[in-house]
């Protein structure tokens, strides 16, 4: 169950990272091709904490974790994006990227769980 | 892009044993069960603190002297067969659980819907008071074998901080032991029995080494891919 769960929760992290990145102009297929490496990378790592080291040591949930682990999330992203395509866009526009794109999934995450789908 | 096709032929290729494992045996009604109770779980939006196993007899008195966890136990009325007499074990946390529909459902069999309204009456009033599950659920072993009559369960009577019922049904018989809200408190002698101990919630394997895997494959195979996308930007 978890497996599956997680799989769908990284698909749907895809879409709505990749449809935010849409909506803020870009639009080069190496981009997202980028974007969909980095997430890879990303997404399971957190799903990695969250869920064999601090679940099983936090009684009292993630949740007050969950702005820390994001937050780092972001930061690693941008960094990344930053060294593959600082040269084509100011570093302004791709933390502003990084951090709608992590808002964005994460609110749509909890939307997703709200409404039982994940 | 190629890099794309890569990526995901490599999660189509590596992980299809891990991600349908769970999904193409038919369910079986204990299946639903279990599929609805983590849907509801899923609707509160709280995340899952424990996770599911199918246990026999022993295996849940393992898991009873943990309170962070609460256990649910279902089986078929005269069950024979290891199939069943199987045992779901889901643990979970249910806190923000507001009415007795969205915890349990199970309609199967009349005196089990007795049992389940009167465990959703207790429930209920624990939600009212807002706290948290503390407790477990635990089938009796002595009583499985012996229907129609009550038992208790000796193990937890003078432990004043758990209030039980069940009921038996042919092979249906719950002993939930929650923790209870309105219980007084009462010293660490009474409330931290040597049979009762806390124990820190684990991870099982079950859950665990699949997600390891699906998620390890995901993330190794996108740091190549983005290594070799990173050096062809470079280049270009």
């Amino acid at each position: 169950m978890l497996v599956t769960t997680y799989f769908f929760a990284f698909l749907f992290t895809l879409i709505f990272e990749l449809v935010t990145a849409f909506c803020l102009g870009f639009r080069e297929k190496v981009f997202f091709a980028a974007l969909v490496f980095i997430n890879g990378i990303t997404h399971p790592l957190l799903w990695l904490i969250i869920f064999f080291i601090i679940q099983p040591f936090s009684p009292k949930g993630v949740d007050s974790y969950i702005i820390f682990l994001e937050t780092s999330i972001i930061i690693i992203e941008y960094t990344l994006l930053k060294g593959m395509f600082g040269k084509h866009y100011r570093p302004q526009k791709l933390f502003l990227l990084a951090f709608t794109m992590n808002v964005v999934s994460y609110g749509g995450g909890r939307v997703l769980q709200y409404i039982g789908i994940l | 892009m190629k890099f794309l096709r890569v990526f995901f032929l490599g999660i189509v290729l590596f992980s299809p044993h891990v991600l349908f494992a769970d999904i193409l045996p038919p369910p079986d009604p204990a299946e639903v069960l279990r599929d609805k109770k983590v849907e509801v779980w899923k609707k509160k939006t709280i995340p899952c603190k424990g996770s599911e196993m199918r246990c026999i007899d022993d295996s849940c008195k393992e898991l009873d002297s943990n309170r962070g966890y609460f256990l649910w136990y279902y089986g078929y009325a005269g069950g024979t067969h290891d199939h069943d007499r199987s045992i779901y074990c889901p643990i979970s946390f249910k806190e923000s659980a507001q009415n007795q529909e969205d915890v349990f459902r199970m309609s199967l069999y009349t005196l089990q819907e007795q049992a389940e309204m009167k465990r959703t009456k207790e429930r209920e009033e624990w939600y009212v008071k807002n706290h948290p599950c503390k407790g477990s659920e635990v089938t009796c072993p002595e009583s499985y074998y012996n229907m129609g009559r009550h038992y208790d369960c000796p193990a937890y009577d003078n432990n004043p901080l758990y209030f039980k019922w069940h009921t038996i049904d042919s092979a249906q018989i719950f002993c939930p032991i929650f923790y209870k809200a309105s219980a007084p408190v009462l010293p660490n002698s009474l409330s931290e029995s040597p049979d009762d101990p806390i124990i820190p919630e684990p991870v099982y394997e079950k859950d665990k080494k699949p997600m390891v895997v699906l998620a390890g494959s995901i993330a190794i195979l996108s740091a190549i891919a983005l290594i070799f996308l990173f050096k062809r930007i470079r280049r270009s």
